[in-house]
């Protein structure tokens, strides 16, 4: 795979993983709430 | 262990006492929405034209969970922008050493290294970041991060205050008020202060210096594409190569290193932090460094006893917090000075005791106090390698850090992983007289206690299982520069660090690997955050309660009881969580040193 193509999807997968993350914070927050 | 360093030592403590209750009582101005500062005629213009830009009403208050969301919010956004920022920085300005663009794993982990406070540097900054990188990629988080810490702190500390309250503050109005009332008037003036010490200030490229002796070092043989050569067994291939030059690092580093310090965020302008002499020219910056890195996790305390119309209860909190410092200073000191035995045996050390890694301009003192302090708070900065520490020296930075960083602590984040405890304590003293535990006049019950206890697990959680992870596979100890105990502590550093949003590095771990890049970076986004999204819920619940009267049975938390008991809980959980993994890390290390084993 050229190199530019590789970091582009690397990217994507870096930032969603921050995004995934930060998703599953508002979640933790909708549980803590309700345990 | 002379005279001048216990000199030095009654001087910062005296410092630190002297500007815990000014601080303070201007730290309970900024967190009133309406508090009155005698900064209001520069900066609430400011203020007000942030809140319209933002769209934001500074009179309407939030519920914990909306007080959560925007925080949450604010983080990722100024994560993204972040790695964004690292990862076009070749295509930007203000880059005179034309340097590239981070690779995806270590502009994730740098993203998320300074949005959480934690400043987890697995990079040499003066050969990765560009002067715009610096400044506004790093800088920003310096103080945005600090901000959302002393925020949240601040929250806690109203749910506690307030009684049948629905509304814990306003995150946006926190926010901005802590940046511009608190951090950036005093990282001006220590930013000035820092350059009249010789810290440079400037946009120039780096200076190329003529060396008046030039070296001859051996480094590993590359190919035309950079690759390092290996020989038929694998093993690398090394040629000489002689030096005559040297780069000197330039660039805007007085303003980066006001706010590294004041807002505990440590990460280095370059890579020997504290250590390099344009970082922290001279002994009064580096006293005021150390200043700078409790001073607000110290006022705190006088906002909580100011704030809960108890001041006893603040002093009551600073003393324990104290009592910790003092015993890791003297501890952490002691065993520099005292030295490695086996150096002794064989006469390559200095009768002043264990001097490897150490800056010869700070010594054996003010290596060991920089070392406490940056790990009571959760500041990144160094000035020495804790790396070369003895084990028993490297064992109170860890230990620190394990603790939850209460020591004083981060900007707000000490405050609030202090309140655990305080919390925890008055659970324990309320199980113990056989009464439904009260805290400032509010019943603690099961939601209060399983909050404290959620926010409390996922930090041993996380430290332990990453490093048992890493321990045993191969990316894991691959990184390693030592083997046995010692490299199990460079591994349980680095997940220590990471999660308790330290950032501080035991050095010696090559952390630059796509596993530990990630790995860190998930470490250091479950530590920041898995911690505050419960307690922003133990604020709201403590808010909504009722005021219930003291009586004879209500366990003060105020005096010298309390104290002993807030220090022996916070030892104890600490002890109970990480002695198992600290006992296979620096504490036999220790003692094999006295056998003449050394890793």
């Amino acid at each position: 795979m050229p190199l530019i193509g590789l970091n582009i999807m690397l990217d994507l997968i870096y930032i969603g993983i921050a995004v995934a993350f930060f998703a599953a914070f508002l979640l933790y927050a909708c549980g803590c709430e309700k345990l | 262990m002379n005279a001048h360093q216990w000199l030095e030592l009654a001087l910062y403590i005296g410092a630190l006492v002297l500007v815990t209750k000014p601080l303070g009582l201007y730290l309970n101005r900024v967190l009133n929405a309406n508090g009155r500062t005698w900064l209001d005629p520069v900066f609430r213009p400011l203020e007000k034209l942030t809140y319209r830009v933002l769209g934001v009403d500074p009179a309407r208050e939030q519920g914990w969970k909306q007080y959560a969301f925007a925080m949450l919010l604010f983080s990722l956004v100024s994560c993204l922008f972040t790695y964004a920022i690292l990862r076009l920085q070749q295509y930007l300005p203000l880059n005179p050493q034309k340097l590239g663009a981070l690779s995806p794993h270590l502009a994730f982990n740098t993203a998320v290294s300074f949005t959480t406070n934690t400043n987890w540097q697995s990079y040499a900054g003066e050969s990765t970041m560009s002067y715009l990188s610096q400044m506004v990629a790093l800088a920003i988080h310096n103080f945005f991060s600090a901000a959302v810490g002393i925020a949240v702190a601040g929250a806690l500390v109203r749910g506690i205050a307030r009684h049948t309250a629905q509304t814990i503050g306003n995150f946006w109005v926190d926010l901005t008020r802590i940046t511009y009332y608190l951090l950036l008037p005093i990282c001006l003036v220590l930013a000035v202060f820092f350059v009249s010490q010789g810290m440079i200030q400037n946009f120039k490229p780096y200076t190329t210096a003529r060396l008046i002796e030039p070296q001859t070092i051996s480094v590993q043989k590359t190919d035309a594409k950079g690759n390092p050569v290996v020989d038929a067994r694998g093993n690398p291939v090394m040629e000489n190569q002689t030096l005559d030059t040297q780069t000197i690092v330039q660039g805007p580093m007085a303003s980066q290193i006001a706010i590294k310090m004041l807002g505990t965020n440590g990460g280095g302008y370059t890579n020997a932090n504290g250590a390099h002499p344009f970082e922290n020219p001279t002994p009064l910056s580096n006293f005021l460094q150390m200043l700078a890195l409790l001073c607000i996790g110290s006022a705190m305390t006088y906002h909580l006893g100011r704030e809960t119309k108890n001041q006893k209860h603040g002093w009551a909190v600073w003393s324990a917090m104290f009592a910790m410092f003092l015993a890791g200073v003297l501890v952490c000191w002691w065993a520099e000075a005292r030295g490695n035995p086996i150096h002794q045996q064989l006469g390559v050390a200095v009768a002043g005791g264990n001097m490897e890694g150490k800056e010869v301009r700070f010594g054996i003192f003010d290596s060991a106090l920089f070392a406490t302090v940056t790990t009571d708070a959760s500041c990144g900065a160094v000035n020495a390698m804790h790396d070369s520490f003895t084990p028993l020296g490297g064992l109170v930075p860890l230990f620190n850090i394990q603790t939850g960083e209460v020591i004083f602590g981060g900007v707000g984040a000490g405050l609030y992983g202090m309140l655990i405890f305080v919390i925890l304590t008055v659970f324990i003293a309320g199980l113990m007289v056989g009464r439904t535990p009260e805290y400032l006049g509010k019943k603690i019950e099961s939601y209060d206690v399983k909050m404290v206890l959620l926010a409390f697990v996922i930090l041993a959680f996380i430290i332990l299982g990453f490093t048992a992870w890493a321990s045993v596979s191969d990316w894991g100890t691959s990184s390693r520069a030592n083997q046995g105990p010692h490299g199990l502590s460079e591994i349980l550093y680095a997940y220590t660090s990471g999660a308790g949003n330290n950032g501080s590095a035991f050095a010696g771990l090559n952390a630059n690997t796509p596993w530990y890049d990630t790995t860190l970076g998930i470490d250091m986004l479950l530590g920041r955050f898995g911690m505050i999204v419960p307690l922003l819920a133990l604020a709201g619940s403590l808010a909504r309660k009722k005021i219930v009267p003291a009586s004879v049975g209500t366990f003060p938390v105020t005096g010298f009881t309390f104290v002993v008991l807030l220090v022996g809980t916070v030892i104890l959980v600490g002890a109970l969580t990480f002695l198992p993994a600290l006992t296979l890390g620096p504490i036999v290390e220790h003692f094999l040193m006295f056998k003449g084993n050394l890793f």
